[in-house]
């Protein structure tokens, strides 16, 4: 089979995979609705009752329509994005290591998160975002000014610098629930670091969107730059790639995104380190190829991730984070075996 | 063509490249000699930016590299640098079809035309076979040709070779000299073997703890006086016997 045939045909399958398991996860729950129904329903919400007139309850058009729909669509958008990130990442620092959270992101979000949590800092349900999006660049811009030295970036100062913020900010955060007069504290810091798409609305699901949308659009005229970047700093000059500012440029628009996504979600682990290397396994390093691959791959398993998640022990609900490490990492280590032994 | 022009660099407190000055004429092949440290690749890193000098200019076609898009130093140039990683998991074709990145635009995709050249460059390397091998996978000696073909991919007007025979055989060491110097066009290549230097090179340029020892035709500069003065080796020089360029005859 020729590459372009298998790239073809590992994207159908991909794509078919995502929108069977985007179904089950609408279908799937404690209201049921068979799949005609729940696609007429949603249906009806984009082209009116005029073309398909509603012959379902108000419960059910409000449950498929208003809670699973925006969720099943913010797991897509998080799983696209953080795959999307850690592509980028592994690309930019040249280590296959590298997720997301290498460069403190997730670290600093945390950070945010739950200074809001521990000092009940007004409306959570605004504010928690909002500061887990500022401590996640605060942290970038931490990571930046300790990384940087003379020329370009050097992606080994990047990633250390990211492990030592990275542990800082930990710190802090242990620092503020130990010492939290309230007991609760905990646990929710423990549900939120794990992330989960519980709080999906329509209005909550705009701004994840559009971030992935951008970063999409910015990444796309990059890819065959991204190639070239794998080539080594020097090699790439002389392709006539900036790489110092190819590089910052990357991981200022990654940690945009991961501290949208974040901000959001939580820390949804995994996602960022795996994905991208299904993808090459799959298709091959050339980013103009793997791309699109982790992209649909990406949204997919956070989709059945999030669905496993609040399935698996009704009634309650297990962080995302849990469900993507359990599922995630024995199968990545069958993944690397395989490849291993070819 | 190529210009060093009082050219010094400096890293740390150490001065690695002292005034030097070089003129490459176009369609000259000039190689850059020298003992282990002497600032051979330091100065052909300033000329395709990565490194920048602490005094002086390179210019590149008239122009100073330092001061014009990168890019047009990577459609001008084609470069093998003396270490690239090699573990990056890309098929051979894909690592040579990055050497026409220079002249893509951020939206165009590769063309039947840009094939043509990945392969008629993977041609002149002797590679042809393997285009579609992993090159993590491939010999030292075969990444290295795969580098070169890269080099070659983008149409360069100008070729910076840093020890391009490194890792090679005897055959594809001659073949690549021969390519070099049969293409025509304008080449800078450091090397170490000063016989091939010296059959295949118009000239050859010294360099000792950085500074320019002398520049001149093969059989000016490949002398016993170089090889004891520079080297440190008590050497004879006698004529190959077929073309009659200087060759080192260690005593």
């Amino acid at each position: 089979m020729n590459t372009h045939t298998r790239v073809r045909t590992v994207l159908v399958v991909s794509t078919v995979a995502l929108l069977v398991v985007t179904t089950a996860a609408i279908l799937v729950g404690s209201v049921g609705v068979d799949a005609a129904t729940a696609w007429r329903i949603i249906g009806h919400r984009i082209v009116g009752p005029a073309v398909i007139t509603p012959d379902w309850t108000r419960a059910q058009d409000l449950i498929i329509a208003d809670t699973r729909l925006p969720r099943v669509l913010l797991a897509g958008c998080v799983g696209a994005g953080l795959a999307l990130v850690g592509t980028v990442i592994q690309a930019v620092v040249r280590n296959p290591l590298a997720g997301p959270g290498i460069l403190g992101v997730s670290a600093g979000a945390a950070v945010g998160a739950v200074a809001v949590l521990r000092f009940g800092l007004g409306s959570q349900a605004m504010l928690l975002p909002l500061a887990a999006f500022g401590g996640a660049l605060a942290a970038m811009t931490i990571v930046l000014l300790v990384a940087r030295g003379r020329g370009p970036i050097d992606p080994v100062r990047l990633v250390l610098a990211g492990v030592a913020v990275s542990s800082v900010l930990g710190a802090l955060t242990s620092l503020m629930v130990l010492t939290s007069p309230d007991q609760t504290l905990a646990g929710q810091v423990l549900q939120w670091t794990l992330g989960g798409f519980g709080a999906a609305r329509w209005d909550t699901l705009l701004v994840p969107a559009v971030g992935l949308l951008v970063a999409c659009a910015v990444m796309f005229p990059l890819r065959r730059s991204l190639n070239v970047l794998l080539t080594g700093d020097e090699n790439a000059t002389a392709l006539g790639v900036d790489v110092g500012r190819l590089r910052i440029g990357l991981i200022v628009s990654s940690t945009l995104l991961t501290g949208i996504l974040v901000s959001v979600s939580g820390v949804v682990g995994f996602v960022g380190l795996m994905i991208p290397h299904i993808a090459r396994m799959l298709v091959g390093s050339d980013h103009r190829r793997m791309v699109p691959v982790a992209l649909t791959v990406g949204a997919a398993f956070a989709i059945g991730a999030d669905l496993v998640a609040r399935t698996v022990m009704i009634p309650q609900e297990i962080p995302v984070g849990i469900v993507t490490a359990l599922v995630g990492g024995p199968y990545f280590v069958w993944l690397l075996r395989r490849t291993m032994a070819r | 063509m190529l210009r060093f022009d009082r050219v010094s660099v400096r890293v740390g407190d150490n001065l690695l490249v002292d005034d030097v000055t070089l003129d490459i004429a176009a369609g000259e092949t000039v190689a850059l000699v020298g003992p282990n440290g002497s600032g051979k690749s330091t100065l052909l890193r300033t000329a395709y930016r990565a490194l920048r000098p602490a005094a002086g200019t390179v210019t590149l076609d008239g122009r100073d590299v330092w001061t014009t898009p990168v890019r047009f130093v990577g459609r001008t140039a084609g470069v093998v640098a003396q270490h690239s990683p090699a573990d990056f998991p890309l098929t051979v074709a894909d690592v040579v079809m990055l050497g026409r990145a220079a002249h893509k635009g951020m939206f165009d995709a590769d063309t039947a035309a840009d094939r043509a050249l990945v392969v008629a460059a993977l041609e002149s390397v002797d590679m042809v076979d393997r285009a579609e091998r992993d090159f993590a996978r491939l010999s030292g000696g075969e990444r290295q040709r795969v580098l070169v073909a890269q080099a070659l991919a983008g149409q360069p007007s100008v070729l910076l070779f840093d020890e391009p025979t490194n890792h090679l055989d005897l055959r594809h060491r001659l073949g690549l000299m021969r390519m070099i110097r049969d293409r025509g066009g304008t080449a800078v290549v450091a090397l170490h073997d000063l016989d091939l230097a010296a059959r295949f090179c118009d000239r050859i340029a010294v360099l000792e703890r950085g500074r320019l020892w002398g520049v001149g035709a093969p059989a000016e500069i490949v002398t016993s006086e170089l090889l004891a003065e520079v080297y440190g080796v008590d050497a004879d020089i006698l004529p190959h016997p077929r073309d009659r360029s200087p060759m080192v005859v260690p005593t």
